[in-house]
């Protein structure tokens, strides 16, 4: 069995295969960017071959998935790989031969340089002794597959334990508990994704520019059942977390019109949600349809730098020709052709999210853990001495650096330098 | 104040591409190593620095935020790192200085590029805070500039061309050069790319969306991370490997410019 698995294990640190999958993981990359994805333009009009195939979501497609899990075991093979030769290199006997020895003629100024440079002895025996500079750079790519190793697990237990989705709330309105949550997602051992208390949205705060363009919004919270309130303030980019569950205040904010609209005997009520407008002078729009398929165009303006209310520009189309245009504000009516709109009341609604998945602690945790591998790599390439004893007495040394030699040639040539000093002098 | 600065911008941007043109043409006709007329190109390129440092400063206080949003901003950030390589290899590894025959004319073309897509100020959007978006932007600044030192490297290798009088630089030093600030790239890309990931997730509640820009930020570093397997296991060297760094430079191109011009892309409501 042990064979096998080391056969195995061999297989899988093969390089022709590292490279193979990263190929093909970078090649599936690119028919996402290349075919239109699903909820794209375009994602309609793929053949049924392609469809087949799951071009058009190449990242729930099985195949890709084979091929990311594939550079997963990879990983994780190379990274055990690399930590048994990382170790075996830090603590062998002694370094790589070299073929420019050279001779320590002045062992004192020889030995300061030596420190001066920041050498440590690793290991002394009476054969050799070995000093090593930067000797953690060799955990350096260890570290750096590991870390990628921690991210795939992380990426893992994120998606398998993902339970997350959204709702929008109007200001002063409460949601059950139990309500299902919008754009669900749900991994395979993650809870379903509902309100576990009721939520109500008490205010939200719009922070603007002097231009009147969104710069912050703050919404406040307020979590209740039988462990009483809790209130949550939430601002854009600034999660909180409570009870393991993180809010996120989305970007998307605006105002919700609640109207009347009259049209004969016929009466409807219509909430009209519109996003903040991006400045003052801009505003926000949405299509209305009517009853009869007629459209109202409403579009939202506001001057919040200036504390003004919102209006709602309504327009009436018929067949796409505008047949009348008003504006109303907060408990107004207007007539448009034949049809009464009233204004009852206007609020602001904000969307949040919430999201109970685990694995997010070990994920970003893996980041540093690359982080520190790729500077262990490229900021600190250990470089080894090697001292034996000739057969005339004399030391001799062995200088070798692990990775890119020319960077430090400068460095080899002072301790060559400090090692033949002492004949200069004299 | 405010129009006060935002008119100075622009000015001190066009100086600092003057003084980036003066580096370069002094690099060129400036003969052998420590010349009189080629060590001009250091006091020239650490001007045009300054200069350049002056205008971001000018614009950050006219406009309340660091070069993070508009093209204007994002390319004046990108040149002021490459044109900082370009002065410390002039200054400090002076075997690489002819690198910064491609460093400083990538420099000022950036700049021109900046000032010609408008230098117009556009207030920070809501989800553009945080010490992560910061991290992200500035190891994705430090990716692209070591990206273009590593490519300027393979290209002087492919050409084989050297300034006038200049053979101060072996084929091996520059595709030793090109190695080492390639891995960096790689490095600072990687971490950009996480950092992103970490801000994302503050922004949006999620970390990867498969959004274009990510996946070819994606595309690019495992481009580069197979680039770098070929050199360390197959040896690959020489213009071999300075071909396939140019395409991995390509790539990089695309994920930092060319994405932003996708409709479908998170990031282009940023960038245009």
């Amino acid at each position: 069995m042990k064979p096998f698995l080391q056969r195995f294990a061999r297989t899988l640190v093969n390089r022709r295969l590292t490279l193979l999958v990263m190929s093909l993981a970078a090649a599936s990359m690119l028919l996402m960017l290349l075919v239109p994805q699903r909820g794209t333009e375009g994602a309609a009009s793929l053949s049924s071959f392609a469809l087949a195939l799951g071009l058009d979501s190449v990242a729930t497609a099985w195949w890709f998935r084979v091929v990311v899990g594939a550079a997963g075991v990879q990983l994780l093979a190379a990274t055990f790989t690399l930590a048994r030769r990382d170790l075996r290199r830090l603590l062998r006997e002694r370094g790589p031969g070299s073929p420019e020895e050279f001779a320590i003629e002045s062992p004192s100024r020889f030995a300061r340089e030596l420190r001066r440079l920041g050498y440590l002895r690793i290991r002394r025996s009476s054969q050799a002794a070995r000093y090593v500079r930067d000797p953690w750079g060799y955990a350096g790519p260890s570290l750096l597959h590991g870390g990628m190793v921690l991210a795939v697990c992380g990426v893992l237990i994120v998606t398998l334990t993902q339970s997350a989705g959204l709702i929008r709330v109007v200001e002063g309105q409460t949601m059950a508990a139990g309500t299902t949550l919008d754009a669900p997602r749900q991994g395979p051992l993650g809870v379903a994704p509902v309100l576990d208390h009721d939520l109500t949205l008490d205010r939200i705060d719009v922070l603007v520019w002097p231009s009147g363009e969104p710069r912050a919004f703050t919404g406040t919270w307020v979590l209740s059942g039988s462990d009483g309130l809790t209130r949550l303030v939430v601002t854009t980019n600034r999660p909180v977390t409570r009870d393991g569950v993180r809010y996120f205040q989305e970007q998307r904010v605006g105002y919700s019109f609640f109207t009347t609209i009259t049209q004969g005997d016929v009466v409807v009520r219509r909430r009209i949600d519109l996003l903040q407008p991006p400045s003052s002078t801009e505003g926000s729009f949405e299509d209305v349809v009517l009853a009869d398929g007629s459209v109202i165009r409403a579009k939202c303006l506001v001057d919040e730098a200036a504390g003004g209310q919102p209006e709602l520009v309504l327009r009436f189309e018929q067949s796409g020709d505008i047949v009348a245009q008003d504006t109303v504000t907060d408990g107004a009516s207007v007539r448009l052709v034949d049809m009464d709109v009233t204004v009852d009341a206007v609020g602001r609604w904000a969307i949040i999210t919430i999201e109970r998945s685990y694995g997010y602690g070990l994920l970003f945790t893996s980041f540093f853990v690359m982080f520190i591998g790729a500077i262990l790599i490229y900021g600190a390439s250990p470089r080894e001495l090697t001292l034996t004893r000739g057969d005339d007495g004399t030391a001799i040394a062995e200088w070798h650096a692990s990775r890119m030699p020319s960077m430090y040639a400068r460095e080899q040539q002072r301790l060559r330098d400090a090692a033949a000093r002492e004949e200069d002098d004299a | 104040m405010t129009q006060t600065l935002l008119a100075l911008d622009p000015r001190l941007h066009l100086l600092a591409a003057a003084f980036y043109a003066v580096a370069f043409v002094t690099l060129v006709i400036g003969g052998t190593p420590g010349g009189r007329v080629g060590r001009l190109a250091i006091p020239a390129g650490a001007c045009g620095m300054l200069l350049h440092a002056a205008g971001i400063v000018a614009r950050w206080i006219a406009v309340g935020h660091g070069p993070v949003v508009t093209k204007y901003e994002n390319l004046s950030a990108y040149a002021i790192v490459t044109a900082g390589i370009a002065v410390y290899l002039l200054w400090r590894r002076t075997s690489l200085r002819q690198l910064g025959l491609i460093l400083f004319p990538v420099s000022f073309l950036m700049l021109g590029f900046g000032l010609f897509s408008g230098t117009e100020g556009q207030n920070l959007p809501p989800t553009f805070g945080g010490i992560w978006l910061v991290l992200h932007v500035c190891f994705y600044f430090l990716a692209f500039s070591t990206a273009v030192t590593a490519a300027a490297a393979s290209v002087l290798l492919i050409t084989g061309k050297q300034a006038p009088g200049r053979t101060d630089i072996t084929a091996e030093e520059l595709d030793v050069a090109a190695y080492r600030y390639a891995g960096l790239a790689f490095s600072f890309w990687g971490i950009g790319m996480l950092t992103g990931a970490i801000w994302a997730f503050n922004a949006w509640g999620r970390y990867w969306a498969w959004d274009p820009v990510e996946t070819w930020s994606l595309v690019t570093w495992l481009v580069f991370g197979a680039y770098l397997h070929l050199r360390r296991f197959y040896r690959w060297d020489g213009r071999r490997a300075a071909w396939l760094l140019v395409i991995c430079f390509g790539f990089a191109l695309m994920s930092l410019f060319g994405t932003t011009l996708l409709n479908n892309s998170l990031h282009s409501v940023y960038f245009k």
